[in-house]
């Protein structure tokens, strides 16, 4: 579903942000990525969505290869992605149910698919009852399950979270870390860039662990200790 | 989906319009007031063109004095070598008696010119004239060189004079026009940059989860057309409104009525002045979008 073959990414004034990094994520699995701040964790995400392109390397998404896409074709390839904020990036003047709606507006989706897609994915998440509620109603956690809801509204192949948990308290983080686990059983493959030890040790999934942009781990059924072992 | 698309323009549009109405308003105000300035200064060469090309028929006129040892059939074949030129609309020839009938007729019916020793003492004459009045003094020096020719006399100087006045007049209208018109398209862009700046969150929302090019730009462009469209109708009223105003103004002055008569604008003038105000916002819209494009992409 989504490999990184010796991908380098330098920025302007010679920061490496990835180097020579390689891995596979295949098709349904449940990865996280894990390391400190500016190890390069956010750079992964990017390079999947297309927002950055490899220095050097190939970065291959369901088959394509993302650095030879037009611009043009770059919309279609994202709708095949979901995409979690760290900062849940909901529109303030905008319900629960239109900003879930928004995601499938914006790509023309009919009226009626709209309909059904935002119920189902609130049915998800869970929120179904604050269908009309605004942003700044929801608690943290609340928040970033609508954040869920509108990267998965479109059934993507593929949810890139990127530090999903890191405004919200113990508990509801463990409540979102349960959730994503929830969307990857119906086959999305989800790629989680945290530091969050706690939903990392909780769920037991693979970890990628990168330091100063190197991969220096990848373990099966990982936790967090690699990571902190760095601090 | 092109219901689906152009719903989502409107919607979108006008939502930001309302939300940052001050500026909408000065985009709006601005517009009209380039485009009513960009109409008046038409006007303005508009009328003065046309008051020079009327005044232009009497000092396209010239008066082609020949030598006295030049004889009648020499004169005529003169004329007939200058009707050839393309510059020329027409070449009379005059007898030089029908010139002293014409100098007794101006001079008044009590002063004769026949009794004058040595006969009549003018010599014929062609009266020569040119197509347009930019082109009459080229072609009085070329008059003046031609074998038989004493001496040419045109208003070469009130022509000059006009087209001297008739080109400053398009300079500084040309010169006022860019400067509004770069004016306004500052402001309109300056407007759908701030609709960018307060629809930043939605607009990376749109960039994330697949929307088009088109579809987060599409928007944007329609509302520069609209403050355009707006602004170049209402620039449209004000220009009409001013010159029916000193249209009427003027109906009282003999003077000023033969200059404002010759070339009243139709109502097809007044509305290329809202396809103008269209056009600003369309290119102050466009941009601001481009900026935005090219971060995107």
């Amino acid at each position: 579903m989504i490999q990184l073959h010796n991908v380098t990414v330098k920025f302007k004034g010679g920061i490496v942000a990835l180097r020579d990094a390689s891995f596979t994520v295949n098709k349904g699995e449940f990865v996280f990525i894990v390391g400190p701040t500016g190890s390069g964790k956010s750079t992964v995400l990017k390079l999947i969505n297309r927002e950055l392109l490899p220095t050097s390397g190939k970065v291959i998404v369901n088959g394509i290869n993302v650095a030879t896409l037009r611009p043009s074709q770059v919309p279609f390839l994202r709708r095949s992605i979901g995409f979690v904020f760290q900062d849940f990036l909901l529109l303030q003047d905008k319900t629960v149910w239109e900003n879930v709606a928004f995601a499938l507006k914006v790509i023309g989706a009919m009226r009626s698919e709209i309909r059904d897609a935002v119920c189902s994915a609130l049915q998800l998440v869970g929120l179904i009852e604050k269908w009309d509620a605004y942003p700044r109603q929801l608690s943290g956690g609340e928040q970033q399950k609508v954040c869920i809801a509108r990267a998965i509204v479109n059934n993507p192949l593929i949810l890139l979270a990127d530090e999903p948990t890191g405004n919200l308290d113990p508990d509801s983080s463990l409540e979102i870390a349960s959730l994503l686990e929830r969307v990857n059983q119906r086959g999305t493959t989800v790629v989680v860039a945290t530091h969050d030890k706690y939903i990392v040790d909780f769920l037991k999934k693979r970890v990628i662990e990168l330091r100063n942009g190197t991969v220096v781990r990848d373990e099966p059924e990982g936790v967090y200790r690699g990571a902190l072992s760095l601090h | 989906m092109p219901f689906r698309f152009i719903e989502h323009c409107l919607s979108e549009a006008f939502t930001s319009m309302r939300r940052h109405w001050l500026m909408s308003m000065a985009a709006t105000v601005s517009a009209a007031i380039s485009v009513a300035i960009f109409g008046l200064l038409v006007l303005i060469v508009l009328y003065i063109r046309s008051a020079v090309i009327h005044e232009s028929e009497k000092v396209n006129h010239m008066r082609v004095y020949l030598h006295n040892s030049v004889t009648e059939q020499q004169a005529r074949e003169l004329q007939r070598r200058i009707q050839r030129w393309v510059l020329v609309k027409s070449v009379r020839f005059v007898h030089k008696d029908e010139g002293l009938k014409e100098m007794e007729a101006a001079m008044g019916d009590n002063i004769s010119l026949r009794n004058l020793a040595g006969g009549n003492p003018l010599p014929h004459r062609l009266d020569v004239v040119a197509v347009n009045f930019e082109d009459a003094v080229e072609c009085a020096k070329r008059l003046e060189r031609l074998p038989g020719v004493e001496s040419v006399i045109c208003m070469a100087d009130v022509v000059r004079q006009l087209s001297r006045i008739f080109g400053l007049v398009r300079l500084c209208g040309l010169t006022l026009v860019i400067i509004t018109a770069l004016a306004t398209l500052t402001l309109i862009a300056n407007a759908i940059r701030l609709t960018i700046y307060a629809r930043r969150e939605a607009i990376r929302i749109m960039q994330l989860v697949g929307a088009t090019i088109w579809f987060i730009r599409a928007p944007l462009l329609l509302e520069g057309l609209v403050y355009g469209l707006i602004g170049g109708a209402f620039a449209s009223l004000m220009v009409y409104g001013a010159h029916t105003s000193l249209l009427r103004l003027v109906e009282t002055n003999k003077i000023l009525l033969t200059l404002f008569h010759v070339a009243v604008p139709n109502w097809h003038f007044f509305a290329s002045l809202t396809v103008v105000g269209l056009i600003f916002g369309l290119l102050g819209s466009l941009s601001a979008v481009n900026q935005l494009v090219r971060y995107l992409s």
